[in-house]
């Protein structure tokens, strides 16, 4: 069967068909055969059962009158002519089985007398018998005179004669057999031609086109090749036709491929960004366009041996706190490269896959952002220090009432030494302290000054969002405690570190509680309500997230206003209060560690304020860079 | 694919073949030591029995003296006789016997055309040879049977030289022919008709009667009617006798014309006055002559022989056919030398070639020749003799 | 015994005041926020009152109205931030006696305190006068009560009626003097047309409040600000 299966198509079809063929023909002369051999014994019989029954009749007189000559004549009658071939031999007995007339000239042949004798008593019958080394069918039948019996006729039927004609018929079919097979040898080997031959044909072209030569569908040989089929009008024409389609298409789409690939090829040469193509793995850069050695100063074959992470810093976390892989579409903003010189170059990045890859590639492009950021933490300084005016007025009050308490109780002694009065003791510590605690009061008021303005640098680091909450805590929750306002932390130890600066994050949680400590104050005082002030601190892990929620039941935001909060410059504290700036950087810094920042209030009910940051992932996907 | 066809072709050669036809055994049949079996079975009675008893003493005469002389090859040749009167059944009933009972080496000296031409299909299956038999028919001549040797001429040749004779001779045109309706008379009339039409005649009337039987009236009548000239008459002696004399006593005097077959000193003893001119043909000379003419040498040794053996009988034409097929008969065992087999025989019986009878009328067989004898004789009835003619 | 009342949301603030106002022998009430400093005040009718302007609640300026509204004699003060002028005008608008600045210092306490004392005496809402000094050599003006936006072309007359010419012009402000905002801006049109007349102005007897005053909105670059010494 193996062997079979490795033939070729042409020769499976070949030897099938043959096969089948001989197989048909086999079975269709066997059942004829069959078929006619039993027809023709019938026949013989039945002849013979006839010839004997005549002789009965012509003998019924003669053996009642026992006239042996007669009967012998009749005997040898049934043999006359062309019946000699048939009638082996005859017997004619009487009523006991002697013999009374026979045709064995030469002499009785084998047991024939007893068989004679045993067959003289029986009715009509066939016996099948060798005689002599003859096969015959011996017929027996009975001569009647009214019912007795008075003799038999016997009969030998030459089998022979059947056996001849089987033979000569065997011989007829194997002939025929011969002939059909040689027919269809090659007719059939004509039919597998006729099916393969265009097959291999067309074979050879497809080798020919997987080598590149497209234009094979043009050549003579194969348009000839499509005429000769497109005659046939069939399967194979069709196949033609298709192949020659797809060839067709092929080439226009090898074309086009070629056509994009210089396409891209100068668009990669001459694009205004840098473009890194990278792979996929380690992201290591294999190539690098001319605009980016330009830009980052490093050569294309230094660049080649570096990865990305060698350029830049580029971090664990993205704004959907998956890790850095390139499957989908990839971008980050304001990631930080270095030049060769070492000086910082913010980007924003672009990552796809490359087409057309065989191999695993991402394409990369930078934008060089640098002058847009620098810009931004300009605005940023300089609406920090556009404000610092507005800030300073709030500052110097806040710095004022230290400021005074401590004038006015160091005078106050003077006063007392003056007037050579003794201050009494009660007086004195409460002085002394009071003293003591708005100079502790003033120092953080100017620190916190000082770390609002500080330009921060971008290096982040790995923050722990409860710590913050809790050094938060520690400079403003006696105040808060002493203004009758209950901060209650109810921080999630689970929680993710995040990617930050410390300080910074203080400053956003010491602004929103400072915030919901001024909405409590304007609640209670100019709503009238006096139900106890409560700030609630609250953080969470979400799904690759850290969330932090200020809650407090203060005066709430209109609604109208919920947006225009987030604005800079918005405050609805008066003049010289309030930073007005507080919201709106909050904002920036919440962003600058991609993080969101939302607010849900209920004006009259309370304020929650929603932050939330991705998590830092291990560290070892993070480069930490330091500052140059 | 070889080992396919090799299947095949075994196949196909196991289609056997059927086997010979007799085997070296029977050949050797009635062959002993001393003896040679030879059967006959033949008229010895009934209404042909002349026919057969004569030409019976003709042969013995001959095969008594060869058996006195020793034999052939030191075997005596002995005669096993059956009666068939003349009846086709009998005959082949006796032949039957002959072959399978008696064993006899070959069969000899059969009479009459249906009874032999009945034994035919025998003597092919016994592969037995038969020589010498009083029928001129043609069906033992044609188509050839290697077993039969003839030796008289046949009816064809009697029936032409009676046309001959009639026609040519005697121009006599109006021909009928009177038959016994059997084998013989039928090829009789075959004969005649043949030889007429060469001369582009019909019999004019055909008559004919059952063999066995005298009833020759209707046939005659039908002749009359025709007014024939001359009637070629193919039949036995006690037939042809009764229609000779009846056309006789009813004025109706054409030639008469008779073959061998008839019985001719039989017929012409029967019909006494009425026989004269009555034509018969021979196929033997005449056995003894009457005449000035001197007895032909093998004619006086058959004269001599019968003398010596049946010395009441009289030498006659079916007599001497006898004896000569005795003599070819013993020159065929002779020939075939001590080993005897019946393929031998005949082939030796065959290798006889112008063999001298002594009758002038030389005898030869050949491989497409199993007629020994040609010659036909006119003999005519004067005085109740048979003489010969012209 | 006078009374005080001092107003402020700064608990430290008052606890000084308190001390200080006390050891100067002054009954003291305090407030720490402008609601209940006017409670206080209806309660008490303190003569002196001293409040802070920046409070939650109600603030400084509010208390001031309220209490004016109620008393025109009683003395408010208003402390301001350090620096912060715009408030400190809005004060004298609405006729603040007086205002201090945060930090307090004993100097600037005690003047307030001293011109609050000498002003208890004059009447309430004296007009504007300009009076000439007599006996002294430069011209001497004295002025008093309310000086406001009508008041500078008086003063200019008064003082050209003279006719003086390269002269120092000196002027004094007494106890009862006091500005608000439109009079600030005319005082200093006037001394520009003064300087115009090549005549020397000279400001006497300028509470060292006042004089801060003076100084922020740029009047010691167009005269001379003398501060008045306190006494004790």
């Amino acid at each position: 069967m193996t062997r079979f299966s490795r033939l070729t198509l042409k020769n499976k079809i070949f030897i099938s068909c043959l096969g089948v063929t001989l197989l048909v023909s086999l079975i269709i002369a066997l059942f004829t055969r069959s078929l006619v051999i039993s027809s023709l014994t019938r026949e013989l019989k039945n002849r013979g059962v006839g010839i004997a029954q005549s002789i009965a009749d012509s003998a019924r007189g003669f053996i009642l009158t026992d006239n042996r000559a007669e009967l012998t004549s009749l005997a040898y009658d049934a043999r006359y002519g062309n019946r000699k071939d048939l009638v082996k031999y005859l017997i004619i007995s009487d009523n006991t089985g002697d013999i009374l007339a026979h045709t064995f000239t030469t002499g009785f042949v084998g047991p024939i007398k007893t068989i004679v004798k045993q067959q003289a008593v029986t009715d009509l019958s066939i016996k099948h018998l060798e005689v002599g080394h003859h096969r015959v069918f011996h017929i027996t039948v009975p001569v009647t005179e009214g019912i007795y019996r008075v003799g038999s006729i016997q009969m030998g039927l030459d089998k022979q004669h059947i056996d001849h004609l089987i033979a000569n018929l065997r011989w007829m079919f194997l002939s025929f057999l011969s002939m059909v097979t040689l027919i269809f040898f090659f007719l059939s080997h004509r039919l597998a031609l006729f099916i393969t031959r265009p097959i291999s044909s067309l074979i050879r072209y497809t080798d020919r086109l997987t080598q590149g030569d497209f234009d094979i569908i043009d050549s003579p040989s194969f348009q000839s090749l499509k005429q000769e089929l497109k005659t046939r009008n069939d399967e194979m024409s069709k196949l033609t036709d298709s192949f020659v389609k797809m060839t067709a298409r092929l080439r226009d789409s090898t074309r086009g491929l070629k056509d994009s690939q210089r396409k891209y090829r100068s668009l990669f040469k001459s694009g205004p960004n840098p473009i890194f193509v990278v792979d996929k793995t380690g992201f290591h850069i294999l190539d690098a366009n001319p605009n980016a050695t330009e830009l980052f100063g490093y050569a294309r074959r230094e660049l080649v041996k570096m990865t990305l992470f060698d350029l830049g810093e580029l971090d664990a976390a993205s704004a959907t706190g998956k890790p850095f892989d390139l499957e989908t579409l990839v971008t980050r903003s304001k990631v930080r490269f270095f030049k060769k010189n070492g000086d910082p170059v913010f980007v924003n990045i672009h990552a796809s896959p490359a087409e057309h890859a065989k191999e695993n590639m991402i394409l990369v492009g930078t934008t060089d952002i640098t002058e847009l950021v620098e810009k931004d933490s300009q605005l940023i300084q300089a609406s920090k220090m556009a404000n610092l005016e507005k800030m300073s007025a709030g500052i110097a009050h806040e710095i004022n009432q230290p400021l005074n308490a401590i004038k006015m109780g160091s005078e106050y002694l003077c006063l007392m030494q003056e007037k050579k009065q003794a201050v009494p003791p009660k007086d004195l510590n409460l002085v002394l302290g009071e003293i003591s605690s708005q100079v502790t009061r003033a120092a953080e008021i100017v620190s916190r000054l000082k770390t609002f303005s500080r330009k921060v640098d971008f290096s982040r680091e790995v923050v722990d969002v409860n710590a913050c909450i809790l050094s938060v805590h520690r400079i403003i929750g006696r105040q808060i405690a002493l203004q009758n306002i209950d901060l209650v932390l109810d921080l999630d130890k689970t929680i993710a570190p995040v990617l930050a600066h410390g300080n910074r994050l203080e400053q956003v949680f010491f602004n929103l509680i400072t915030n919901a400590r001024d909405a409590i104050n304007e609640r209670i005082e100019a709503l009238n309500i006096t139900d106890p002030g409560k700030i609630v601190i609250k953080t969470y892990p979400v799904t690759h997230l850290v969330g932090i929620d200020i809650e407090d039941n203060g005066a709430g935001i209109d609604p109208d206003i919920t947006e225009s909060i987030f604005e800079s410059f918005y405050t609805t504290k008066p003049m010289g209060e309030g930073l007005g700036l507080g919201l709106p950087i909050i904002t920036g810094i919440v962003k600058d560690y991609n993080g969101t920042i939302t607010v849900s209030s209920r004006p009259g009910k309370g304020t929650v304020f929603t932050i939330l940051f991705p998590v830092s992932t291990d560290g070892s996907l993070t480069k930490e860079l330091n500052t140059p | 694919m070889r080992w396919i066809a090799g299947m095949i072709f075994l196949i196909c050669a196991a289609c056997s073949m059927p086997p010979e036809n007799g085997s070296i055994q029977d050949s050797r049949n009635g062959i002993s030591d001393k003896e040679i079996l030879i059967g006959s079975s033949l008229a010895l009675g009934g209404h042909a029995g002349y026919l057969g008893t004569q030409m019976i003493q003709g042969a013995m005469s001959y095969l008594s003296h060869i058996n006195h002389q020793g034999g052939v090859h030191g075997r005596n040749i002995r005669l096993i006789l059956m009666d068939d009167g003349y009846n086709p059944s009998q005959c082949l009933y006796n032949t039957q016997q002959l072959i399978l009972e008696k064993m006899v080496f070959a069969l000899f000296c059969y009479v009459g055309t249906p009874t032999t031409v009945r034994i035919i299909p025998l003597i092919n299956e016994a592969a037995i040879p038969l020589v010498g038999m009083f029928t001129g028919a043609q069906r033992l001549r044609q188509p050839g049977n290697p077993y039969l040797i003839n030796i008289r001429a046949s009816y064809y040749q009697e029936t032409q030289a009676a046309v001959n004779l009639i026609v040519k001779q005697k121009g006599l045109t109006r021909v009928a022919v009177f038959y016994q309706y059997d084998e013989y008379g039928f090829d009789g009339l075959k004969g005649t008709e043949i030889a007429l039409k060469q001369h582009d005649l019909v019999p004019v009337a055909k008559g004919s009667y059952i063999r066995g039987t005298l009833d020759v009236e209707n046939g005659l009548e039908q002749i009359i009617r025709s007014d024939a000239q001359a009637v070629v008459m193919i039949g036995t002696y006690d037939s042809c006798a009764k229609f000779i004399q009846l056309a006789r006593q009813r004025n109706f005097n054409p030639l008469f014309h008779n073959v061998s077959f008839v019985g001719s000193e039989e017929l012409a003893r029967r019909l006494g006055p009425d026989g004269e001119g009555v034509i018969v043909t021979q196929v033997v000379p005449p056995p003894s002559s009457n005449t000035a003419r001197e007895d032909l040498p093998g004619v006086k040794e058959y004269v001599r022989l019968l003398n010596r053996y049946y010395p009441d009988s009289r030498p006659n034409f079916v007599g001497l056919e006898g004896y000569i097929n005795a003599k070819i008969l013993v020159e065929g065992l002779e020939r075939g030398g001590r080993h005897l087999t019946r393929q031998s025989f005949l082939k030796a019986i065959k290798s006889v070639n112008d063999f001298d009878l002594g009758i002038q009328n030389r005898l030869s067989f050949g491989p497409e020749d199993n007629q020994g004898l040609d010659q036909v004789y006119y003999t005519i009835i004067r005085n109740g003799q048979l003489v010969l003619f012209p | 015994m006078t009374q005080v009342l001092v107003i402020d949301d700064e608990k430290p603030t008052l606890s000084m005041f308190r001390l200080f106002l006390a050891a100067y022998g002054y009954e003291v009430f305090t407030a720490q926020s402008g609601a209940e400093g006017l409670t206080i005040f209806k309660a008490h009718h303190p003569e002196i009152v001293f409040t802070d302007i920046k409070m939650p609640g109600m603030d400084g300026l509010t208390v001031l109205k309220e209490i004016r509204s109620l008393d025109q004699a009683s003395q408010i003060i208003v402390i301001t931030g350090h620096g912060d002028l715009e408030k400190a005008m809005e004060a004298m608008d609405l006729d603040a006696s007086d205002f201090i600045n945060k930090p307090v210092d004993r100097q600037a306490l005690d003047a307030a305190l001293d011109r609050a004392e000498k002003r208890r005496q004059l009447p309430a809402g004296m007009q504007f006068t300009v009076s000439r000094k007599p006996g002294s050599p430069d011209l001497f003006f004295i002025l008093s009560g309310r000086f406001t936006g009508q008041d500078p072309d008086l003063l200019f007359e008064q003082i050209t009626q003279n006719k003086i010419n390269d002269q120092t012009v000196i002027l004094d402000m007494d106890a009862g003097f006091s500005i608000n905002r439109a009079g600030i801006a005319g005082l200093i049109r006037t001394i520009e047309r003064l300087r115009g007349q090549n005549i020397r102005v000279v400001l006497k007897n300028v509470s060292c409040n006042f004089s801060r005053l003076f100084t922020m909105v740029g009047l010691d670059k167009l005269a001379e600000i003398r501060e008045a010494r306190v006494a004790d």
